[in-house]
């Protein structure tokens, strides 16, 4: 009785798999100086905008809760609570959004070498998933248990933050077009060459 | 007297997809396509041949022509390559391991099928074998969807209608013989004739979409040098690799 169901699955597969190819959204033009711009803006955004150690340490900090507890206001604190979850999840939310930028930017240009290695492409794929999966997770964490349910997930963010900016400059220098800098350095520093 | 009116109107499909592939001058552009719709043409007017002249040979000459019509939709799949190569060397490189990989398990899998098989029925061994290479194909148009998906590829509507119509033509008929292997001799006649009617999916999919020549929009260039992409994957790795870490050892 299984090997049937099993072929039945494949071909369901087929089908849905179809059904959403038919779905799909055209992608934006590859390659492009939007998608490099694109790809940059998500660096400088997790560098800059989401991930230094004082905006997750506050986003994370139990002195506001404390403060909050302080007032002895059920009311105020049920709201303080309710807000301070709203901002955690649309942080990392945020987070995804660039990581998903930048799996874009990679498959924009890997597609186009010829020398493309399968193998690594698809530990590549695998990674970006299961980078986006922890996100998921993260955010489930938050919407069950709240910013403070556990004080494990505040120290996990603000870990994972911390190493994650030392990561984007990394990123960041795969952006930037290697010769560049070297024809500012060889230039005769009056800015004609570059 | 309904066979033989599906069979004429898949014949006039076939055969009308054929005209317009001259008169649009499509024939030229998709050759590995076309040869397999004017495999398909020749193999449907054969069996009509033989099935009202020598009704005695024609188990023999279906079962010989289905194998080769199936060989042949190789093709649709080797025109999809074709046209996303000239585009995207790396994703299309992905894919012609796939096909290739994939027509050496159906090698393989026929040569051990006929040395292992001592009794051979059509009934059963043919529709199993069928079944069998149907699968192997419908996991390669798979592998393409991904592939087509995850590098957010543009087929362009010719391309697409190719893939459609046979990956729907695929899915149904794989489901349609599982269960009649399943079931062997107690498969319903109604349900058996099901099987008549499925070629005029992908049919109708391909003259609606191939009925004019839609060429796949142009990737955009890549200036980068190929040995950029062993930077690219090495820092991409590097950079996801420490973003797992730092998610897992907190």
């Amino acid at each position: 009785m299984l090997a049937p169901v099993l072929y039945i699955a494949v071909g369901l597969a087929l089908l849905a798999l179809l059904f959403l190819s038919l779905l799909r959204r055209t992608p934006g033009a590859e390659g492009s100086a939007q998608a490099l711009l694109d790809a940059r803006h998500a660096v400088r955004t997790l560098q800059t905008g989401l991930l230094p150690s004082e905006l997750v340490e506050r986003i994370f900090s139990k002195q506001d809760l404390k403060y909050v507890d302080s007032c002895g206001s059920k009311q105020i604190q049920h709201l303080f609570l309710a807000e301070r979850k709203r901002i955690a999840l649309s942080w990392v939310r945020r987070i995804y959004r660039q990581i998903v930028c930048l799996q874009d930017f990679h498959r924009g240009h890997s597609r186009h070498f010829a020398r493309l290695n399968p193998a690594r492409e698809i530990a590549l794929a695998l990674e970006f998933a299961a980078l986006r999966l922890e996100c998921r997770v993260l955010s489930l964490l938050l919407i069950l248990r709240g910013p403070y349910g556990a004080t494990r997930i505040a120290g996990r963010t603000a870990a994972y933050a911390s190493r994650l900016c030392d990561v984007s400059e990394n990123a960041l220098s795969f952006l930037t077009p290697g010769g560049t800098a070297k024809v500012a350095r060889d230039s005769a520093h009056d800015g004609a060459a570059t | 007297m309904w066979v033989f009116i599906i069979w004429w109107i898949g014949i006039g499909c076939e055969a009308v997809l054929l005209i317009r592939a001259l008169a649009t001058r499509t024939l030229a552009k998709y050759p590995y396509f076309f040869s397999y719709i004017l495999c398909i043409f020749l193999v449907d007017l054969t069996r009509f041949f033989v099935y009202t002249r020598h009704p005695s040979d024609f188990r023999n000459v279906y079962w010989s022509t289905q194998f080769l019509t199936i060989a042949m939709a190789y093709g649709v799949m080797l025109e999809v390559l074709r046209h996303v190569l000239m585009r995207y060397q790396g994703a299309a490189r992905l894919g012609d391991r796939l096909l290739w990989l994939s027509f050496f398990s159906v090698v393989t899998y026929i040569t051990y099928r006929s040395v292992s098989v001592k009794n051979w029925s059509e009934g059963q061994t043919g529709f199993k074998l069928e079944r069998d290479l149907r699968t192997v194909q419908a996991f390669v148009i798979l592998g393409i969807l991904l592939i087509v998906s995850y590098y957010g590829i543009e087929l362009g509507k010719n391309l697409k209608g190719m893939l459609l119509g046979y990956g729907a033509y695929l899915g149904i008929l794989i489901m349609e013989l599982a269960a009649q292997t399943y079931m062997g001799p107690s498969y319903d006649a109604t349900w058996r004739s099901i099987g008549s009617y499925l070629m005029f999916i992908p049919t109708t999919i391909w003259l609606a979409t191939l009925w004019w020549y839609h060429p796949a929009p142009d990737a955009a260039t890549s200036t980068a040098q190929e040995s950029d992409y062993e930077s690219l994957a090495r820092r991409t790795k590097s950079m996801i690799g420490s973003i797992l870490d730092s998610f897992r050892g907190t």
